[in-house]
């Protein structure tokens, strides 16, 4: 019998469809938005009369201004969380304004946030995380999710560098008992941010909340955790993301599970699961530019580095793997922090170019690939050797031992650059 | 606006958000810009809802108006917000195959170009005809056949393309999970 991958496409549109799940209330926000596009209109109409004028450059400049006053009030209230600042960082007065600035200067999103609150912010292992509720420039309440590398404010003053990972509608107080998102990276692959390029699971309950836990198929188990744990956060295997994990809650003794819904949070690179055949150092993927491969991409699976992909086509890829002679990639130790080249041997790896003191790099350490903030450091494998001159001359090249076996490869992952869509 | 007037498009927004949270997120692809959609259409639709309401293409009118927005904004958002929000109950661990085809099938739909998977879902998921569906586009039945055909012709490349449920499942070495759970 024929397979069709359009087979009874309309009930599986259905299907999908149906993980919308029913909408928040939305009448009052509708309300305020049609204020806000009827005001828009209007002063569109007198900014042209301006222009014409000749009175541009000031016109525009009040925009601004009017715009915020104007929208201000166009949003009911009663529409914020209204739960407590929590996390041990929720009594810092530097947290929320360095927050609302990293929202308000994200590509992509409207900016001038006003009306800011703070929901939690603390230093978890894998780096800060804070959420705040705050309306945007048309007066609308949004609720972002800002994560940075963890650590005190430098000599000035300034607290760490955050990045937004979650810009969304302020969800409803009354049908909201979870707040959690999955990320491929918390601190942009700094610092203590690492995670191994393993996805992270964050949930922040509401009050209320007796238990707090998740579920992913990703593992294949429920963890869950005690009514004294208003949040938590763990580091789950290479293929977990927003659609096959969920938050499980327990309030008033009855306990629901309820499903995240998206892939990655803002800026994360996405992973496409794909199919390898190997031969020798040399791989090929079937999937291709249709699935949103790069040259450039890495291709990973939960133990590490596999490879990189070479050229794409529409349906396929190349990949050089980590053992090719040709493999250059920016490597560095785990936690002791020294960098140099990693070159593929044929069946290993060499990581040259290093200056590290001797004893300070050791066999068993783990070594990473690390492309920058816009991916995270993925492991290429263990040190298997250091070599010196002699006991206590400087380090300068290492074996590595990588932890994928490219051989046994059958099925891998590729970590997009640029998440695929929009 | 008249409170009668008022009423009635209150009764249409509790009714209509639903199903037009669903076509928005099939077109969306995330639930939070569908929500943001489905709001600005409605305030659209709010703002016309004198002239409308006592028409009998109200649906289409806000249909149309929903698939303008969704066109517009594709064409402006450089850099997408990703939002993650909650959705309805129900979810188990043993629906890992569900949910796999249901990611499959939603990856492969917001690869597509807007106005094709527009498209795509007026005559698949909303069982418009040609002709209905081409008003909603501004277009003619001829540019709505074409569009869903490319559309559909990709899908299937997509579909075909990406392993399904039955495809590689990641083998995890060593422990799967560190826990770190603070107050």
């Amino acid at each position: 019998m024929s397979h069709d991958a359009l087979d009874n496409l309309d009930a599986r549109l259905a299907d999908l469809a149906s993980v919308a799940g029913g909408p928040p209330n939305l009448h009052d926000r509708v309300l305020g938005e049609a204020r806000e596009i009827r005001w828009r209109r209007r002063f569109a109409g007198a900014l042209s009369v301006v222009v014409l004028a000749g009175g541009g450059y000031a016109a525009v400049d009040a925009t601004a201004g009017l715009h915020r006053e104007v929208a201000a009030p166009a949003t009911s209230a009663g529409v914020w969380l209204g739960w407590p600042a929590r996390g041990s960082l929720a009594g810092s007065p530097a947290i929320l304004p360095a927050a609302m600035a990293a929202w308000d200067s994200s590509t992509g999103t409207a900016g001038g946030h006003t009306d800011g609150r703070l929901l939690f912010a603390q230093d978890t292992s894998y780096g800060r995380v804070v959420v705040i509720e705050a309306r945007d420039a048309q007066g609308r309440p949004r609720l972002a999710i800002l994560t940075g590398a963890a650590g005190q404010p430098n000599a000035s003053g300034s607290e760490p560098r955050l990045w937004l990972r979650l810009d969304r509608n302020a969800p409803v107080a009354a049908a909201t008992d979870v707040i959690g998102f999955v990320t491929a990276r918390v601190g942009a692959g700094q610092g203590r941010s690492d995670t191994d390029g393993r996805p992270l699971v964050f949930l922040l309950a509401a009050p209320g909340v007796s238990q707090l836990g998740f579920t992913s198929t990703a593992i294949d188990q429920q963890l869950g955790s005690g009514p004294d744990q208003p949040f938590r956060y763990e580091a789950l295997p290479v293929g977990a993301d927003a659609v096959n994990t969920a938050a499980v809650v327990t309030v008033d003794g009855r306990r629901r599970t309820v499903p995240l819904s998206d892939n990655t949070a803002v800026g994360d690179p996405g992973l496409v699961a794909t199919t390898i055949t190997v031969s020798g150092t040399a791989g090929r993927l079937s999937a291709g530019s249709l699935n949103g491969l790069q040259i450039g991409d890495l291709v990973v699976t939960p133990a590490g580095l596999a490879g990189q992909v070479t050229t794409v086509t529409d349906t396929t890829a190349a990949v050089r793997l980590v053992t090719d002679p040709a493999t250059r990639l920016p490597g560095r130790t785990a936690i002791s922090n020294y960098t140099g080249t990693l070159t593929g041997t044929g069946s290993g790896l060499h990581m040259t170019g290093l200056i590290a003191p001797a004893r300070m790099i050791n066999e068993g350490n783990r070594v990473l690939v690390d492309l920058g903030d816009d991916a995270a450091p993925v492991t290429a494998g263990r040190v298997a050797s250091a070599d010196s001159s002699h006991s206590s001359a400087p380090i300068e090249t290492v074996r590595v031992t990588p932890t994928v076996d490219v051989a046994q490869l059958r099925s891998v992952f590729v970590m997009l650059t640029h998440p695929p869509g929009g | 606006m008249r409170a009668e007037s008022e009423a009635a498009f209150h009764d249409f927004v509790v009714g209509r958000s639903p199903g037009l949270l669903r076509t928005a997120f099939l077109l969306c692809g995330d639930r939070g810009h569908a929500e943001d959609l489905v709001q600005t259409t409605l305030a659209k639709a709010y703002l016309a809802w004198p002239r409308i309401c006592r028409s009998d293409t109200v649906d289409a009118y806000v249909r149309r108006v929903m698939v303008n927005a969704h066109i517009s904004n594709h064409r402006r958002r450089r850099l997408r917000e990703q939002p993650v929000d909650r959705l309805s109950a129900g979810l188990t661990p043993d629906a890992a195959e569900v949910i796999a085809e249901r990611d499959r099938l939603r990856t492969a739909l917001v690869q597509l170009p807007a106005r094709q998977r527009a498209a795509v879902v007026l005559r698949h998921y909303e069982d418009l005809s040609e002709a209905v569906t081409a008003e909603t586009l501004g277009c003619s039945t001829g540019t709505v056949k074409s569009l869903t055909s490319r559309g559909l012709a990709r899908l299937r490349v997509l579909l075909s393309a990406s392993p399904g449920p039955g495809g590689p499942a990641p083998v995890v070495h060593g422990p799967a999970v560190s826990a770190g759970s603070l107050r």
